[in-house]
């Protein structure tokens, strides 16, 4: 499938763990350092298939940057996930209030990564 | 991936130990809060790093188990002896699943079973101490029981899938049905309900339904969710949960019962055979002759024509007799339906509240007073034992309003001590077994849910019981290879490579010394051999630090051992009736961790020992005047270069009389020799091949079943063993062994024209004895040394080989302390002490007596290592 | 593109996304005849199904999911 799935996080390490997973499952991954980036790349005419982005991050937050995508044009539908910590779980509401699909739990496992993604793309 | 199992194994062993041992402090500090916190945190990542592999049985049952002790944590339910056993069973279990995992990557086929069965029995002990606690606070267990379905629910669902549910549901599965009104809004979300739904787990049947009638296509939003959606699925509630973790908001999840599912509809009929059928089963249904329905139902139905509710009913009828325990009121339900074509629900659940109060504590009575009877039909007789079971029936009597029964129970009880022998008491509650499912009244309530609940904890705890608990004992949690120790966390092999590369450093410094000589002998320099001895005598210090460093890396608490006997201690003695504190001691001592791995079989042969044979019952402690509680202490501690472990309880103790008695009747040795040995020398006798291994001994007061063994085992690790015992008051083993084995020091010896090693730890010193003070005692030599007479063995005879000629007229002698006796080995010569690396023999020349094993030489040369106990 | 225009057939081919969902709609309004070829779909958004149930256009052919026939057979009139 030509579209990708667009990964946020301020982490390089988060980065890389994640695209690895993304790459075995066989699809296509852009990566973000910020939520900044993140949407310039959205705004400059990126297609993706999903997203998944990190809360805490810089300038702009997770949340922040969910709200702002989807106002975008052809971002209604895409399934966003954000990533919390354990700890965080009072966020998740408030992400789903602003546009998320839903939340995977840091550290990611690729079991789970894999599953999240086949349940919300169809075709992977 | 693999890499991901491989560090997970660890890690699932480190929380499985660490909250078998949190349960056990509960136990007796229900209490502390920092601990229940400790073992809920354990179990909740356990259960969360196992999410990661493809494990959902052991996952669920670990939720469920974390979902216990959330619980205990929220004070919703008390911690007492019975949940301890359920939540250690069940870790016991997980435990046995990750070694699974780790030699196959998955888990056993029984998993899904042994996973369900055990979470029912988990799950009940949750309702029934929620119950008795605070009765109806255990909320989020308990609601979703009392909802019902309505009767038209599953109307729209296929009759089809709803028979397809109903025979999962009859073979033992539970069914779930799944509401779920998604937000009008979702798709906005990225949400795809019709996505979710189709791959929900265990999904059996999927229906949708609009929400509001659609408006014409003209005027649709088709951005607007205007769907539900409605599925069955046999998944547990917990996975179907995870799946759809976002929308629970959204989400209704319902227990569907076997008569929720049941439809029967179609053309009405009345055909002779139907109403002779009616009455044929309902004859049979009297007499529980469930096959016998069955068989006629099925001719029946294949005979009928299809389209006949009557003939649906028959299938549906055919369908539930499948079960293992068929629902009687729903058989006869069904019975009715083939003559009526309309089927009505058993009065039982008519209203959903009571059934569930009706049910609950009934089979739950079946439960305790099945557990009741395992308990007693394992063990021997003791009027003591009696006490706990007559209360715990009594109260079940009482809670169902029996109490007119109560006597009963007296009179047993009182039967049981006249006839010596648990069996009244058994027969009274084998009555009350089947008696009890009346006490619920006529209809004969429990549904197959609830019989089939019965029935799997049977399963569960006998497979738990048995002869089947010593080898589980020793595989689950005795193994110390299966359960590496908190603190190595560096993969074993690592630290062994280190191991062998310091070993082999050590080695090679030692060639320095010969490089030395060969300066001054060879090539005639004084001044470099000066040299080199000094950089060696650096390198020395510094190869040596280097050793104990890595040495200090590989040392272990003994509480890694220690702490597996807690529990052992508790299931024995509770198994054995007997009333047993253990009290552990120096814990923290600290020994290499291939001695601690080793010690643990050991010590455990030593510790069932005592718990077996040397502690009495305890109306026999009583009699004696002791304290009914006994004591056995684990004691750790160190004495030089040793660690030392003293096991000592305070029972029957050991007689040296009847040792000597028993040793003479195996054979062991003969009347003569017994009558000539002390007490102790005859309390040693238990450690001599042959005396304990022969049948069981356990009319012998005291200790002994396999000694030997011990005793081996502890020698090859380079330790001893010893026994002190008095009669009535106790046993002490003592174990001592060495706190490194990696490096051995040795003695080069020349014997034969060849060289040898002979372990440091057993030179007592080295004599030079003149040939003229060399006494010959018929074949044998011997010499006197400070007075003592010492027997000389000549080292050449010992290896068939002829001896160096003597140059001056003296024997070299290595006096060594074998098996506690002083013996003089003639040999060529002495050379120097040297810390070497002993690899065992390998290849062609493993197993040869009389080498313990060989080691390289600095120069090059490979040195055998005499094994004197054996050449001697 | 997942929705395949021919004539006044439409066919569903491969995973149908929600962004088809009003050109859907309004295909059906549009189209006289219409008639939808499910045979080669694998999936299809929610969106989709419930605009097919509104709409009620002529199904031939079976998507590859079982459990989704049984929805469009029960919630869709197949044949004319």
């Amino acid at each position: 499938m030509a579209n990708a799935i667009l990964i946020v996080d301020d982490s390089p390490t988060m980065l890389m763990s994640m695209e690895n997973m993304l790459i075995k499952i066989g699809v296509r991954v852009e990566k973000a350092s910020s939520g900044e980036e993140a949407l310039s790349k959205l705004q400059s005419g990126l297609k993706i298939r999903m997203m998944i982005t990190d809360l805490n991050m810089g300038a702009m937050n997770g949340i922040e940057l969910i709200r702002a995508v989807r106002k975008l044009p052809g971002m209604s539908f895409v399934p966003i996930l954000m990533l919390t910590t354990e700890s965080q779980q009072d966020k998740r509401n408030e992400a789903k209030s602003a546009g998320a699909t839903g939340w995977m739990v840091k550290p990611v496992q690729p079991q789970a990564m894999m599953q999240i993604v086949r349940q919300l793309v169809p075709g992977v | 991936m693999k890499s991901l199992l491989a560090r997970f194994i660890p890690e699932a062993r480190d929380l499985i130990e660490s909250s078998s041992s949190g349960l056990l402090k509960l136990e007796k500090t229900p209490n502390d809060i920092s601990v229940v916190n400790e073992v809920f945190r354990a179990v909740h990542t356990l259960k969360g790093s196992s999410g990661l592999f493809d494990v959902p049985a052991l996952t669920r049952l670990v939720h469920v188990a974390e979902d216990l002790l959330g619980a205990v944590r929220a004070e919703e339910l008390n911690i007492d002896p019975q949940l301890v056993d359920h939540l250690l069973s069940t870790l016991d279990q997980v435990g046995v699943w990750i070694n699974h995992l780790e030699t196959e990557a998955t888990l056993p086929e029984d998993a899904d079973r042994i996973s369900q069965s055990m979470s029912t029995v988990l799950k009940q002990a949750f309702s029934k101490s929620g119950e008795t606690a605070v009765d109806g606070k255990s909320g989020a267990d308990a609601e979703p029981e009392f909802r019902r379905l309505a009767a038209s629910a599953l109307d729209g669902c296929d009759p089809d899938d709803r028979f397809e549910a109903f025979a999962q549901l009859v073979s033992g599965l539970s069914v779930q049905c799944v509401e779920y009104q998604p937000a009008d809004d979702c798709f906005f979300n990225g949400t795809d309900p019709l996505a979710m739904m189709l791959s929900l787990p265990g999904l059996i049947s999927l229906t949708a339904f609009p929400v509001a009638s659609f408006a014409a296509i003209t005027e649709l939003d088709p951005y607007r969710c205007n769907l539900r959606f409605q599925a069955l699925s046999v998944a547990p509630k917990s996975d179907i949960e995870h799946h759809l973790r976002y929308e629970l908001d959204h989400v209704v999840l319902t227990e569907v019962y076997a008569e929720d599912l049941i439809v029967v509809s179609g053309l009405p009929s009345d055909l002779a055979v139907f109403g002779d059928f009616y009455n044929e089963a309902v004859e049979l249904l009297a007499r529980d002759a469930f096959a016998q329905i069955a068989r006629s139902a099925k001719a029946l139905g294949a005979v009928t024509g299809p389209d006949l509710a009557s003939t649906k009913a028959l299938l549906w009828l055919a369908s539930a007799l499948e079960a293992s325990t068929p629902d009687k009121s729903l058989v006869a339900a069904l019975i009715e339906a083939v003559l009526t074509g309309t089927f009505r629900r058993p009065q039982v659940h008519a209203t959903p509240a009571v059934p569930s109060a009706l049910r609950r504590p009934f089979k739950r009575a079946l439960d305790i007073i099945s557990s009741q009877m395992r308990g007693l039909q394992e063990i021997p007789f003791e009027p003591s034992v009696l006490t706990g079971p007559k209360a715990t029936v009594s109260n079940l009597l009482r809670s169902l309003d029996r109490d007119e029964l109560l006597d009963s129970v007296e009179t047993a009880g009182e039967q049981c001590v006249e006839a010596g022998s648990f069996d009244p008491f058994l027969h009274l509650l084998e009555k009350l077994v089947a008696d009890i499912p009346s006490f619920a009244g006529a209809e004969n309530g429990a549904p197959s849910l609830s019989k089939a609940a019965v029935e799997q904890p049977l399963k569960v705890d006998e497979a738990d019981k048995g002869s089947a608990q010593d080898e589980r004992d020793a595989s689950i949690r005795a193994d110390p290879k299966q359960a590496p120790s908190r603190i190595l966390k560096v993969d074993q092999g690592k630290i062994d490579a280190l191991m062998n590369l310091i070993g082999e450093l050590v080695v090679s410094k030692n060639s320095l010394p010969f490089l030395a000589r060969r300066a001054e002998e060879v090539h005639g320099s004084r001044e470099m051999s000066r040299e080199i001895k000094e950089q060696y005598a650096i390198i020395d210090r510094l190869a040596q630090e280097m050793q104990a460093a890595i040495m200090q890396v590989r040392m272990l608490p003994i509480a890694d051992v220690f702490d597996r006997f807690p529990r052992l201690v508790r299931d024995l003695s509770r198994k054995l009736a007997k009333d047993i504190s253990l009290v552990i001691e120096g814990g923290d001592t600290a020994a290499d961790k291939n001695i601690i791995e080793a010690l643990n079989d050991p010590l455990l042969h030593i510790v069932r020992n005592s718990l077996d044979h040397g502690v009495e019952p305890p109306a026999e402690r009583v009699a004696a005047g002791k304290p009914q509680c006994a004591t056995i202490g684990l004691k750790a501690y160190q004495e030089a270069d040793y660690v030392v472990i003293e096991v000592n309880d305070d029972g029957r103790g050991m007689d040296p009389a009847k040792i000597r008695a028993s040793a003479v009747k195996k054979g062991v040795i003969t009347p003569d020799e017994a009558g000539r040995l002390s007490d102790q020398e005859a309390i040693n006798l238990i450690f001599r091949p042959g005396f304990s291994t022969a049948e069981k001994i356990s009319d012998l007061s005291g200790r002994g079943v396999g000694m030997d063994v011990v005793r081996t085992a502890i020698e090859k690790l380079g330790g001893r063993v010893s026994v002190t015992s008095r009669i009535g008051e106790g046993s002490n083993t003592k174990l001592m062994l060495p706190l490194s084995m990696a490096v051995t020091r040795v003695m080069i010896i020349e014997a034969a024209s060849d060289l040898f090693g002979v372990p440091m730890d057993l030179i007592v010193e080295t004599v030079r004895v003149e040939t003229k003070r060399i006494h010959k005692i018929k074949q044998a030599e011997a010499f006197v040394l400070r007075d003592q007479l010492i027997p000389l063995v000549r080292m050449a005879d010992l290896l068939s080989l002829p001896a160096r000629p003597l140059v001056d007229d003296a024997e070299a002698v290595l006096v060594c302390r074998i098996d506690g006796r002083l013996v003089g080995l003639v040999i060529d010569d002495f050379r120097v002490g040297m810390d070497v690396i002993v690899k065992p023999l390998e290849g062609i020349v493993a197993g040869i007596p009389g080498f313990s094993g060989t080691t390289l030489l600095g120069d090059g040369r490979v040195l055998l290592v005499l094994d004197l106990k054996e050449l001697v | 593109m997942p929705l395949v225009f021919e004539g006044n057939v439409i066919r569903f081919d491969g995973h149908c996304t929600v962004e088809e969902a009003l050109t859907l709609a309004q295909a059906l309004v549009d189209i006289k005849d219409v008639e939808i070829v499910l045979s080669s779909c694998e999936s299809m958004h929610t969106a989709l199904l419930q605009t097919l149930i509104a709409g009620q256009p002529k199904i031939t052919g079976v998507p590859q999911s079982k459990d989704l026939a049984s929805l469009i057979r029960t919630l869709v009139r197949s044949e004319g």
